[in-house]
């Protein structure tokens, strides 16, 4: 299945969505971000150009794999300034052929627009809904794709750039994990859903 | 009043009258008008020659002068005066003051104040009376005009007592078209008629001249100055009448307007035409001319070498020159025009829509002197602003997109490309323009007039003053038509290397043309015009240059009826004598410009450095000033035109009187826009509306009739979001950008919209908006099928094979595999209830072993058909090699075969045979494939076969006997019973067969064809007969998307409108097979596949175990292998939701149509496969099943229990409809509200839930859990907490618990990770 099409929609998504994440969850200074307007609702995006270009990057050697429908999760992972993950924002993908009466309802992508607001406002407001993280945080961003995938990840010249690695395992795992679901994206374009992997007790790991 | 007297008198012309009811009044009436006419001839000597002839009044309350007065000056001036107001010949209410309930009565808007008459009487003409209306809803601009019948006309209407009102008009037309018999042509317009007719003035056209009723000559109304001496008729303008029809307010306006403008029809001739060499050029037919040029060129040849000319210029254009040709015709309008009147050749002629001679009428509220200084003055302090403006504004340079405007036949400021010099002549002559010359435009003249002066666009009054003897000629649309396509035919029969400009102009590259016939481009250009000429009887200029633009210039100095060829020699010196105005791009403005500055020719012009020029006039504009006056010029002769934008605008007539008028109008003009834009397939995403609006000091009635007279340009526009052709979308957008140019809609004069960025209708353009195009069509295309995965990826469909020929091997219902194939193949999705309940049934029957080659050869036959043939074979290849024989034979002649499912029901039955077999496979297979060829062969013997079979027929009685008692629901289980007491004797005989086949592999052919014959006994023969059913039913839908696309379209379509009768054919079908139990067909199928597949599980019993595991593993592994896992169960679902709607024994679910042989198995399968199923499904149904199946040999017992867990099932999972196929639901709902108001209710009504509520609302979430819905469980998990909370229950908090830990162990499973819930 060719999703050619229909990534270009979820790695926007997915651009705008890492960026306020990293605004709401304080990774970066506020300072950095700048108030932007994507859906025709204002989100932050950030400014600094090393941030950007990282960010960018992330997104853009998705694709790829995005549009051979092969990815399952896209996975923003807040570390500890000891290198622990603490929370983890989980883009879960499912990308599926569309129905085709969708899209004739919706002519304009104007629902599938709404959908993606929503998305990113309860992305924005996500902090109520999480504890606070200690000072110093960092982040990574980790994909889940099925096995065969990485090797061809690698081969791919696209990537020499900027190469995906293997995710180290202490990245990986959260402790004492409990999951807050965010939001469930469905559109004709894919399903994503958002839920936050986050540990139990953020501060104790300091 | 009494109108039916009146009505009555007519018939009767009694003596007193009074005779019939009313006839008192009509005797009256008639008496008054009577002893009216005897005071009119007794004053007779008084009588001057009508002035108010055709007037008849009625005088209404007190007036001054008073009504008797009024009576005394109709009397002495030929009008009539009525004692009673007639509606019909009544032509005018005279009264000073009306109450309004009486104008309303009145029902006219001809209520005229007294002054009208005494000041015409004053004036000494009948004057405009419109000025004088006491009320009116019309605007004053709205002409109205009274004609004076003469008194012939005045005796005939009296006489007949017919209507006055609608006043006889006629006139004489000088003799422009003296053509035949006429000496004169009378124009006889009534005035009513029209108003509906079609502009009778427009068109000029003799034929529409009705002269009845002895056409009357009548003088203008308004022609007082012309002395009545004059010999040349008068003319009348067109009777103006209520609604104007060349107003807005005529409905019909817009689409007279474009049938009648003549710079609308020009315009559309240049589009049109550029058209139509791009279809010349696509059929691409040769050039027949060229054999005929070179012949001609021969004897030209021989001619020249005898010492003629010798052709300097051929070795230049062997230097890889270009040569460029402008051909243009000498006048054309002219030119064709004289086709018809030959007897004006070598006058001077001008085709206008005006008559020579004719004379404007004086309007009310027009000043045309001002007007005309105003445009003076207004012209000139543009230019001179311009002139001073250090940073000028660059004009349009762009000839070709502003040939493709359409304009009003109007004065427009912006010019039209046609007649450069016109402009100026408008102002030099505009001391001719008095206040009565026509203001018509003289859109061609030709050389006879121009010697005298008259120019291309010149309005006639002052064109006849400069030349009197000026002929006119009407337009000849059909004429010029007809011409242009001979025109463009003959150069089409040289090369195709054409721009078309406009209907009578064009450029052509000959480089080619003279290289490969070998004729100089001045002999070419010989020769072509002397075509030209024979054919089309109209004289051609043409120019020959190594450029457009020189060879534009030479055409000027070849006409007329000449060519010329600027050598390329000397072009800078060639172009020193140029006039500038002659360059593209430089118009009148930007030539006065120049002209201020000093600069005429080009010579001049050189003079000037690049940079001198680009500061004055722009970079581009002084870039192409600089080369054009060099006579450089790069544009090529680009046949293919992309157009820049569409618009339809009309600025003439423009009168709207309210809002809703000008909204109307948009409406109609946007209709228009669509019709272009549909016409070259395009659409547009930038919306332009052009107004005019009467300049705040122009006087509103214009000096040109119905012109748009001095106006304020305004243009808004707006971008869309996506390129449009909808006349709604268009229209729409338009009002509102009306509604920001806040102007009174009176003051509009001329209105335009203009659709630009135009994009194909596919959307192939660039930009943003192409993105969204194809993220449409991706969706649109995606469409996409579980046909499509078979057929598309080999792999996909390799796992199917693999999954399904395991099992079959196994002879087991293997639960995962059965499911996943029939899945895959789509089928369920279009299959009728019935069908669902055998396929289900005989699932249930343990017997997928058959059913799933089955199915999968459905899909084999349905997709093959449809798949053209590469394709085909190369899925022909891989089923091949995964051990299936295709029936190839059926494949050749499938298409219109009306049965063409016989053969493709065969691969299964081999393969149960097969499996059966399993211990000797090899040998089974190169029997199975054997067998196939001779099926395949042996179609006809094949078919021969079920119908002799009694078996079948006992069976099928016995079998409907059945089902009437049971009635359809229970049918599954009925024939699982049914199977019971049948297949054991057929069974027995079939392996018997069967064994003996094997036995005889060696002579396999003779053999095989018994084992066929057996074969079919069991489920060939109702295969057969149904098959044709089954494979129809798939829709569409089903089929690969991506195939279609590579086919082409009438293909497509056909395919789709198969599917569709297909689909229609199978489910009236059904239908019947529904009502009808005897002649259930689809039943007789499913349980024939039932007792076959009972057959097979029966004979290979003992290979069951051994076989399983690996079978398993092998179908993982594949799908692992195949695709990433996750789009898989995803897919399933989909596909599995239908079987389980339409299944009223619910065990359709996936999971359910395992075999019950292991218990352990289904969980295993459960998670692996279809780890989405709905959990209640596969809790409940599958003990049932599993008893269904272990007992199915044993006796009708386990029907009972099938249905009980059926019913069971049923009452917990609702039907499901399609829009949210694969979400959860509680109790049958979904939708998120729906649920938090059941739960609500539940926890509210019940103290204490019963454990089994308990469950299902776990399951619910869990369900949730499963299907990654986690923030739909989130919210619904919270709200459970807040409605249990508010409850303050132990019971329910409990509860909350048990339904917390339900869903954290869910969690875990599926995602290692605990949900965040809020402790109690």
């Amino acid at each position: 299945m060719d999703f050619s099409v229909s990534c270009d929609i979820v790695l926007e998504l997915l651009e705008v969505a890492i960026n306020l994440i990293l605004y709401t969850r304080e990774i970066y200074p506020p300072a950095v971000f700048q108030r932007r307007k994507k859906y025709s609702i204002p989100v932050q995006m950030c400014v600094h150009p090393g941030l950007r270009s990282y960010i960018s990057e992330c997104v853009g050697s998705l694709r790829p794999v995005l549009e051979k429908g092969e990815v399952e999760r896209v996975v923003v992972v807040v570390l500890s300034p000891e290198g622990t993950p603490v929370e983890k924002f989980v883009f879960e993908i499912t990308q599926h052929a569309a129905r085709p009466h969708n899209i004739k309802q919706d002519p304009q992508l104007s629902r599938l627009e709404e959908a993606l607001r929503a998305f990113c406002l309860k992305l924005s407001i996500s902090d109520s809904l999480l504890q606070p993280l200690p000072s110093g945080c960092s982040f990574a961003v980790q994909i889940h794709v099925p096995e065969h995938v990485p090797p061809t990840l690698s081969a791919n010249p696209q990537n020499q750039e900027f190469p995906w690695v293997e995710a180290e395992k202490e990245q990986v795992e959260v402790k004492e994990p409990h999951i807050v679901p965010l939001k469930t994206l469905r559109t004709e374009v894919c399903r994503m859903q958002l839920y936050v992997e986050e540990s139990g007790n953020k501060m104790q790991t300091e | 009043m009494s109108g039916r007297g009146r009505g009555r008198r007519r018939g009767h012309n009694s003596v007193t009258g009074f005779e019939e009811a009313g006839g008192y009044m009509a005797a009256k009436i008639a008496k008054l008008q009577n002893q009216f006419k005897t005071s009119v001839v007794s004053s007779a000597g008084e009588q001057r020659q009508g002035l108010f002839s055709g007037v008849a009044i009625f005088v209404n309350g007190y007036t001054e002068p008073t009504g008797e007065e009024l009576k005394r000056i109709m009397m002495t001036h030929g009008g009539i005066y009525h004692h009673y107001y007639s509606r019909r010949s009544t032509t005018h209410i005279i009264a000073s003051n009306l109450p309004d309930s009486k104008v309303k009565n009145l029902n006219t808007n001809r209520i005229v104040s007294p002054k009208w008459i005494s000041d015409s009487l004053q004036a000494g003409h009948l004057l405009d009376y419109t000025k004088y209306l006491l009320y009116t809803n019309q605007s004053k601009s709205q002409p109205k005009l009274q004609f004076k019948p003469n008194n012939k006309a005045e005796r005939d209407s009296q006489n007949s007592a017919s209507s006055l009102s609608s006043t006889d008009v006629a006139d004489e037309i000088p003799c422009v078209m003296k053509s035949n018999e006429e000496n004169s042509i009378k124009l006889n317009t009534e005035i009513k008629k029209s108003r509906d007719t079609d502009s009778v003035n427009f068109k000029d056209s003799p034929e529409n001249q009705n002269s009845n009723d002895g056409s009357v000559t009548v003088s203008s109304v308004s022609d007082a100055k012309v002395p009545s001496g004059s010999t040349s008729a008068k003319v009348s303008i067109p009777s103006p009448s209520t609604s104007h029809h060349m107003s807005t307010a005529n409905p019909g306006f817009l689409s007279e307007f474009y049938s009648n403008s003549r710079l609308h029809h020009i315009s559309t001739m240049g589009a049109m035409f550029k058209q139509y060499v791009t279809e010349l050029q696509s059929k691409d037919e040769g050039f027949p001319g060229r054999k005929g040029l070179m012949e001609w060129a021969k004897n030209q040849d021989g001619e020249i070498s005898l010492g003629t000319d010798a052709t300097p210029v051929t070795t230049t254009i062997k230097g890889k020159k270009r040569t460029i040709m402008h051909i243009d015709m000498d006048c054309f309008f002219v030119s064709v025009g004289l086709r018809k009147y030959p007897e004006l050749h070598g006058k001077p002629v001008a085709v206008t829509h005006a008559r020579s001679t004719s004379q404007g009428q004086v309007r009310e509220g027009m000043d045309r002197r001002y007007e005309l200084n105003y445009y003076k003055e207004r012209a000139e302090k543009r230019l001179s602003s311009k002139i001073r403006s250090i940073k000028p504004s660059s004009p349009a340079i762009n000839p070709e997109t502003e040939a493709f405007e359409e304009e009003g036949n109007e004065l427009s400021e912006n010019g039209t490309k046609q007649e450069g010099p016109s402009r100026s002549s408008r102002f030099s002559t505009m001391s001719l323009i008095d206040e009565s010359s026509s203001m018509s435009e003289i859109a061609s003249c030709n050389y006879e007039a121009r010697k005298a002066g008259v120019k291309n666009g010149m309005f006639l009054g002052p064109a006849l003053k400069l030349c009197p003897e000026l002929q006119t000629m009407p337009y000849d649309f059909e004429g010029y038509n007809e011409v242009s396509y001979k025109l463009y035919d003959i150069v089409a029969s040289f090369t195709h290397d054409i721009e078309a400009v406009s209907c009578d102009e064009m450029y052509v590259d000959l480089t080619e043309l003279i290289q490969s016939c070998r004729v100089t481009p001045l002999q070419f250009t010989t020769y072509l015009r002397q075509k030209v000429q024979g054919v089309t009887n109209c004289p051609c200029s043409a120019g020959l240059g190594p450029n457009m633009l020189v060879a534009r210039m030479a055409t000027r100095t070849a006409k007329p009826n000449g060519q010329h060829l600027a050598a390329p020699g000397d072009l800078a010196e060639y172009m020193k004598d140029q006039k500038v105005t002659g360059l593209p791009g430089v118009g009148w403005s930007l030539g006065r410009r120049l002209e201020s500055e000093g600069v005429v020719t080009c010579g001049d012009l050189q003079a000037r450095s690049l940079r001198q020029l680009q500061s004055t006039y722009g970079s581009r504009t002084g870039q192409s000033l600089y080369s054009y006056c060099r006579g450089l010029d790069d544009r090529s002769v680009k046949s293919e035109h992309v157009r820049k934008s569409v618009s339809a605008e009309v600025n003439y007539g423009i009168r709207f009187t309210c809002e809703s008028d000008a909204h109307k109008f948009i409406n109609e003009l946007a209709g228009e826009v669509e019709r272009r834009l549909t016409a070259i397939k395009m659409k547009g995403r930038c919306i332009t509306l052009k107004l005019k609006i009467r300049a705040k000091d122009a006087p509103v009635e214009t000096a040109k009739f119905m012109g748009h007279g001095v106006c304020d340009n305004v243009a808004k526009s707006v971008s869309l979001a996506m390129a449009t052709s909808l006349t709604d979308v268009i229209e729409r957008e338009t009002i509102s950008l009306l509604r920001q140019v806040k102007a009174n809609p009176q003051d509009f004069r001329g209105v335009g919209i203009q659709v630009s960025r135009l994009e194909g209708q596919s959307g192939s353009s660039a930009s943003k908006s192409s993105s969204s195009a194809s993220i449409k069509s991706f969706l649109l295309g995606a469409k996409a099928n579980p046909v499509k995965k078979i057929v598309d990826s080999n792999s996909e469909s390799k796992i199917v094979n693999e999954l399904t020929l395991s099992k079959s091997f196994m002879l087991d219902t293997s639960r995962s595999a059965s499911p996943k194939s029939c899945e895959a193949t789509g089928l369920e999705k279009t299959l009728t209830n019935k069908s669902h309940l055998e396929t289900n049934s005989s699932k249930k029957a343990s017997s997928s072993s058959s059913t799933v080659p089955d199915e999968k050869n459905k899909i084999d036959m349905e997709v093959l058909q449809a798949l053209p043939k590469e394709m085909r074979e190369q899925v022909i290849a891989e089923y091949r090699h995964q051990g299936y024989v295709i029936p190839t034979l059926m494949l050749n002649d499938s298409i219109g075969d009306p049965q063409p499912s016989t053969s493709g029901y065969c691969p299964p039955l081999k393969k149960a045979v097969n499996s059966e077999f399993n211990s000797s496979q090899s040998s089974i297979m190169s029997v199975d494939s054997e067998l196939k060829r001779t099926v395949m062969n042996d179609k006809d013997l094949f078919e021969d076969y079920p119908h002799g079979n009694e078996d079948m027929m006992n069976f099928r009685q016995e079998n409907s006997a059945l089902e009437e008692k049971k009635g359809h629901e229970s049918k599954s289980s009925a024939v699982l019973s049914l199977i019971e007491d049948f297949s054991s004797g057929l069974r027995n005989s079939f392996i018997v067969d069967v064994q003996k086949n094997i036995q005889n592999t060696g002579k396999k052919s003779g053999s095989a064809l018994n084992l066929v014959e057996d074969l079919s006994h069991g489920s060939s023969n109702s295969v057969a007969s149904d098959a044709g059913n089954e494979m129809l039913i798939t829709s569409f839908s089903q089929v690969d998307s991506s195939f279609l696309n590579a086919i082409p379209e009438e293909l497509q379509e056909e395919i789709r409108q198969d599917f569709e009768r297909r689909k229609q054919e199978a489910s009236a079908a059904s239908e019947s097979v529904k009502d009808d139990k005897h002649l259930d067909r689809a039943g007789l199928w499913g349980k024939m596949d039932t007792r076959q597949a009972q057959t097979e599980s029966h004979t290979t019993l003992p290979s069951r175990g051994r076989m399983e595991g690996p079978s398993i593993r092998r179908g993982q592994g594949g799908r692992k292998r195949g695709r990433p896992p996750k789009n898989r169960p995803v897919w399933q679902r989909t596909r599995s939701s239908p079987t389980k709607r339409s299944s009223p024994t619910k065990k359709s679910s996936p999971t359910k149509k395992s075999s019950p042989t292991t218990h352990t198995r289904p969980k295993k399968v459960r998670f692996s496969v279809s780890d989405e199923d709905v959990a209640e499904n596969t809790s409940i149904t599958n003990p049932a099943i599993d008893q269904s199946s272990t007992h199915l040999n044993n006796d009708m017992s386990n029907q009972a229990i099938t249905k009980e867990a059926a019913a069971a099932t049923s009452s917990i999972i609702p039907d499901q409809d399609t829009p949210h196929e694969d979400e959860p639901e509680l109790c049958g709902v979904h939708k998120m509200s729906e649920v938090k108001l059941l739960i609500r209710e539940w926890v509210f009504s019940c103290s204490c839930p019963e454990v089994e509520d308990a469950d299902i609302l776990s399951r619910f979430y869990t369900s949730l859990v499963t299907h990654r819905d986690l923030e739909k469980l989130d919210l619904l998990i919270k709200f459970l907490y807040r409605q249990v909370l508010k409850t303050h229950n132990m019971h329910w908090k409990s509860t909350y618990k048990a339904v917390i830990e339900e869903v954290q162990t869910a969690m875990m499973e599926k995602y290692t990770v605990k949900l965040k819930v809020a402790p109690l």
